[in-house]
């Protein structure tokens, strides 16, 4: 799994952590620590773009679960686009799909985070 | 406790499990094939791994039962169900059916409640696990409270193995502290998907109970018959070694025998000198109360999976030491005799049968008392006997020369899915009969591609034109034939043309002999049919000729099949249908008794090679079209020679017949390439050359070439069928008697109307997929030449050249000018258009009508 963090194009004060690969237990020790920083780097709010994302685990939702508690913790608004339908559905089915935010797209997401 | 508070932790308690469950059931989705069979295999191979621990513990746990047998059923339930499950296909594309255009695709259901029960606790587990996993399912345990440490057990070790080779975490979960309220809380989980409860009557009552998909598989009460064709050794030899396998504990052991008369001594000579003992009536009377509680009027749990030794025991009666089975000789089933009940011990009923339907009967009394859709089993070598058992009995599992218990559990005996759930049907207020498995555990999705039906061409298989083929056919091709006895059937024109004698003449030449029958009028009635049926099994020729025109020829064909087949009534033949290759009547070929050779001597009906007969019903005033390729004709004789003496107005007539046929058939819904060039060619022959026809009779170029077009449009629509054009003709001929073909015309520019405009009602056909009647008719005015720039101009010069075509032909513009009374065909309009919705014509047409639609049309026709 590699993350990569950069300013919305709508909206620069949002950013966008794009993610790709697989979420799972060999990759969620990494990844969790990757993700705090980065919620830490976006005060205003921070996007995670799932297109490239291949599979989630059961480790990987639940880590998703943390990053989305802290965040609510710190007061940091998270948002979350572009998901797979295999992901999207497997969200719904887990009953997650309003806890992570979901969005069709960028514009949205950051609309819906710093209207 | 406070009962409150408890109540609260319970439905926490619940919550956490199956918001775990729940959780791994979403992930589990994303899983592939190859990634579900390497967990089922990993899971399976460490449960039979563990069958002597898991033995061992649940012998000890639960005191039922018997060691070496529970590692047995451990091993079955994990190698036999993998090797029944492994090579299934249960992720994503299942089946793929490209000839159906059907493609089944499998979705996991999510959470599966697993109920499990004392008897088989472990085999029951980890028989539930692997068909979950191998379906992608989550799976929550709730096992029985007297077997839970072994049940969790078996529930630890499969998914510690299944999570090792990557499944998702929490995809088995099982239940800490068992409790009615624990139960419930969780067969009522909105997270639940489905139960699948093994058990007693009452738990499977309360899973269906639940409100949730369930299938809950209950108790049996199984019946053994013994028949006086049995091998004796080996059925006492089945029966002991499953009544006494793990001490009587699986379902569907036998819980009674019954024997029939004849062999009865050898049958307990047998019994006895295999371990078995029979009780005395006075011990009888004492050991019932103890298999069966009185007060719960069920078998106790003190004898569930005991031995007999133990069990005699217990009702301080001596047995012979190497006893391993208990007869109880009963008279009667139910209430009055407990023993006649459900007892999971070696313990069995006794009776005795006079014959096989005594038998029988006893075996549904038993089956009906308490064990409904369960199984039932027989020892016989008469496949009689076994059959009327088999349809008797009400028993999912039929089990034929083999022990019952591990018959009915699948696999090791025969070739049912090995399973340790066995539905009852709803003889057992169950779902299924089935042994579940993992079709079970799946949502089926069915992907339907559209179909497109088969379409035919089909037409005599010789027809014979040009000028003088009539004679030439009956010097020289009739004596291929072989024919003997010929009837003809024809009108009376045709007996004064001479036409019928010039035949009979040939026929003599050729050795045939011939009678005629010549009382056919204007369309033919059920009455002219009956009467000629009469005289076709009066004379039975062996070759029927049709001569004349329509109506001679569909008289003939409904003739020819009533000779041919008594068995059907008129009303079955005119039962209107939706599509002709799935009608309920079907017809057998004709030719048995007769083959048919159709002469017409107008140009009109085509009916010479068409697979339709019109009959009037002359009390009821309707016209049947009777439809089926059996009545084509074999051979159609089209001799031009024949039409010359056509009176003008039957000319014009029968000619507008034709260009309806040809019109409907080349705007049908059915239409195809292999109709639409002989659609067209008879249209542009008859605009052409039936004005020349009418105007002048002995022009043979005309009358040859508009005998042509009758038959070339004939051939187009039995393939492609008519519309509401011929629907609206039928009744208004048969209510005003107007012949038919100008029935035909007075119809036509209103139906080319309503056609070409966009459909109230779209006709539900998946070959035509889009309405095209416009553009078709447009295509039709292109092949006339005339000014086709738009597609509406096409549709209005076609029309306007239907108008010139009628008058040219002094047929009147309107019902109305044809002197049709006005108030009666107020009165008639709407039992017209209702008759004509129903005729058999509508099928085809390219806007489905509705009766208003046709009221319009013939409103509009009336001018
Ligand atoms: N089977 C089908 O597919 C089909 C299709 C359309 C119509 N029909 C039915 O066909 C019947 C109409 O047939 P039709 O239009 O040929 O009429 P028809 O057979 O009733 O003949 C019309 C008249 O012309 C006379 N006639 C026939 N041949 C003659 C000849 N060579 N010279 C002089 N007179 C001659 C007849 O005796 C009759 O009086 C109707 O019952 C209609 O419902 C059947
Ligand atoms: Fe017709």
């Amino acid at each position: 799994m590699t993350v990569a963090l950069s300013a919305s194009t709508v909206n620069p004060r949002i950013n966008i952590l794009a993610l790709s690969g697989r979420l799972s237990v060999e990759t969620e020790g990494q990844i969790q620590p990757q993700l705090m920083e980065a919620i830490k780097q976006s005060p205003h709010g921070l996007v995670f773009d799932l297109e490239a994302v291949a599979f989630v685990s059961s480790a990987g939702l639940r880590m998703l679960i943390v990053v989305y508690k802290s965040a609510a913790t710190s007061g940091t608004k998270l948002a979350m686009i572009r998901p797979p339908p295999e992901i999207y559905k497997l969200f719904k089915l887990a009953a997650l799909d309003l806890t992570f935010n979901v969005f069709e797209n960028e514009a949205e997401a950051v609309k819906a985070i710093c209207p | 406790m406070d009962p409150k508070k408890s109540d609260t932790n319970v439905k926490a308690a619940a919550d956490v499990l199956m918001a775990q469950a729940n959780e791994a059931a979403a992930i589990f989705t994303q899983y592939d094939q190859e990634q579900v069979d390497k967990i089922v295999a990993a899971a399976a191979k460490a449960g039979a791994a563990q069958r002597l621990e898991l033995a061992h513990l649940a012998v000890e746990e639960t005191g039922m039962g018997i060691f070496e047998d529970k590692v047995i059923k451990n091993l079955f339930a994990t190698e036999y169900i993998y090797n029944d499950i492994r090579d299934i296909k249960t992720v994503g594309l299942i089946h793929d059916c490209p000839a159906t255009g059907l493609m089944e695709y499998a979705e996991p259901l999510g959470v599966v409640l697993g109920i499990t029960p004392i008897t088989n606790p472990t085999s029951t587990v980890m028989f539930k696990s692997l068909i979950a996993l191998k379906t992608r399912n989550a799976i929550v345990f709730c096992a029985s409270r007297n077997a839970l440490k072994c049940s969790n057990e078996a529930a630890r070790i499969i998914y510690e193995a299944a999570v090792a080779a990557g499944a998702p975490d929490y995809v088995i979960r099982w239940v800490e502290e068992p409790s009615r309220e624990m139960t419930q809380a969780l067969m009522t989980h909105p997270n639940v998907a489905l139960i699948l409860a093994t058990g007693g009557t009452g738990l499977v009552q309360a899973a269906y109970g639940s409100g949730k998909p369930a299938i809950g598989v209950g108790p049996g009460n199984v019946p053994v018959y013994i028949d006086k064709s049995a091998d004796i050794p080996m059925a006492v030899n089945d029966i002991l070694l499953s009544k006494t396998f793990d001490n009587g504990m699986i379902c569907a052991s036998e819980q009674a025998i019954v024997v029939h008369r004849d062999i009865r001594q050898a049958v307990e000579d047998r019994l006895v000198s295999q371990g078995a003992y029979f009780l005395k009536p006075s011990e009888v009377a004492v050991i019932q109360d103890i298999v069966i509680d009185p007060a719960k009027q069920s078998m106790s749990s003190k004898v569930v999976g005991k031995s007999a030794q133990y069990i005699a025991e217990l009702a301080g009666i001596k047995v012979p030491p190497q006893t391993r089975l208990l007869l109880a000789r009963l008279a009667d089933v139910g209430e009055t005799v407990p023993l006649s009940r459900e007892k999971l011990c070696p313990l069995l009923g006794y009776y005795v049968a006079a014959n096989l339907d005594e038998a029988i009967n006893i075996c549904t009394n038993l089956t009906h008392f308490g064990g409904l859709g369960h199984s039932v089993s027989i020892f016989s070598r008469d496949q009689q006997a076994i059959d009327k058992f088999s349809r008797t009995l009400n028993a999912g599992r039929i089990l034929v020369n083999s022990p019952s218990a591990l018959g009915g559990i699948g696999d090791i005996y025969n070739r049912l899915h090995p399973s340790l759930t066995l539905g009852c049907g709803t003889g057992g207020c169950n779902i299924t009969t089935d042994n579940v498995t993992v079709t079970h555990l799946l949502n089926i999705k069915r992907v339907s591609k559209r179909m497109v039906n088969m379409k035919w061409f089909r037409v005599p298989s010789k027809i014979y034109f040009e000028p003088g083929c009539l004679d030439v056919f009956f010097t020289h091709e009739i004596k291929d034939l072989g024919a003997k006895r010929a009837l003809i059937v024809c009108s009376g024109s045709a007996v004064r043309e001479g036409t019928t004698d010039r035949v009979a003449a040939y026929l003599k030449a050729a050795g045939i002999q011939s009678s005629v029958f010549s009382d056919v009028k204007s369309d033919p009635t059920v009455e002219t049919i009956t009467a000629g049926v009469a005289v076709l099994n009066k004379e039975k020729p062996d070759l029927i000729i049709a001569l004349g025109g329509g109506s001679p020829i569909d008289a003939a064909k409904a003739m020819w099949l009533m000779y041919e087949h008594p068995e059907f009534s008129f009303d079955d033949l005119r039962l209107r249908f939706m599509d002709i290759r799935k009608r309920i009547v079907k017809l057998p070929p004709l030719g048995q008794k007769a083959r048919f050779i159709a002469i017409p001597t107008t140009s009109g009906t085509g009916s010479e090679v068409t697979a339709f007969t019109v009959v009037t019903d002359s009390k009821a005033g309707k016209k049947y079209p009777i439809a089926d390729y059996a009545i084509t004709p074999d051979i159609a004789i089209i001799d031009p020679n024949l039409v010359l003496t056509v009176p003008p107005t039957v000319t014009a007539d029968t000619g507008l017949d034709v260009l309806s046929h040809a019109m409907e058939s080349y705007v049908s819904t059915v239409a195809s390439d292999y109709t639409d060039p002989l659609a067209l060619r008879a249209i542009q022959l008859v605009f052409e050359y039936l004005p020349q026809a009418f105007l002048n009779g002995g022009n043979a170029l005309a009358r040859e070439k508009m005998h042509n077009a009758s038959t070339i449009a004939g051939m187009a629509f039995t393939n492609a069928f008519l519309g509401i054009n011929h629907c609206l003709a039928h009744i208004l001929g048969a209510t005003f008697h107007i012949p038919h073909g100008r029935a035909n015309a007075f119809v036509m520019i209103p139906v080319i109307r309503y056609n070409a405009a966009l459909p109230h009602k779209f006709p539900p056909s998946p070959n035509y997929p889009s309405p095209k009647a416009k553009d078709r008719y447009a295509e039709i005015a292109a092949v006339l030449k005339l000014d086709t720039s738009t597609p509406e101009k096409g549709v209005e010069n076609l029309v306007r050249a239907m108008a010139e075509l009628k008058k040219t032909l002094g047929v009147p513009a309107s019902l109305r000018a044809a002197g049709v009374p006005e108030a009666d065909f107020k009165a008639k309009l709407r039992f017209m258009a209702e008759v004509a919705f129903d005729d058999q014509c509508a099928g085809a047409n390219p806007s489905y009508p509705l009766v208003d639609d046709l009221i319009k049309v013939l409103e509009e026709a009336y001018g």
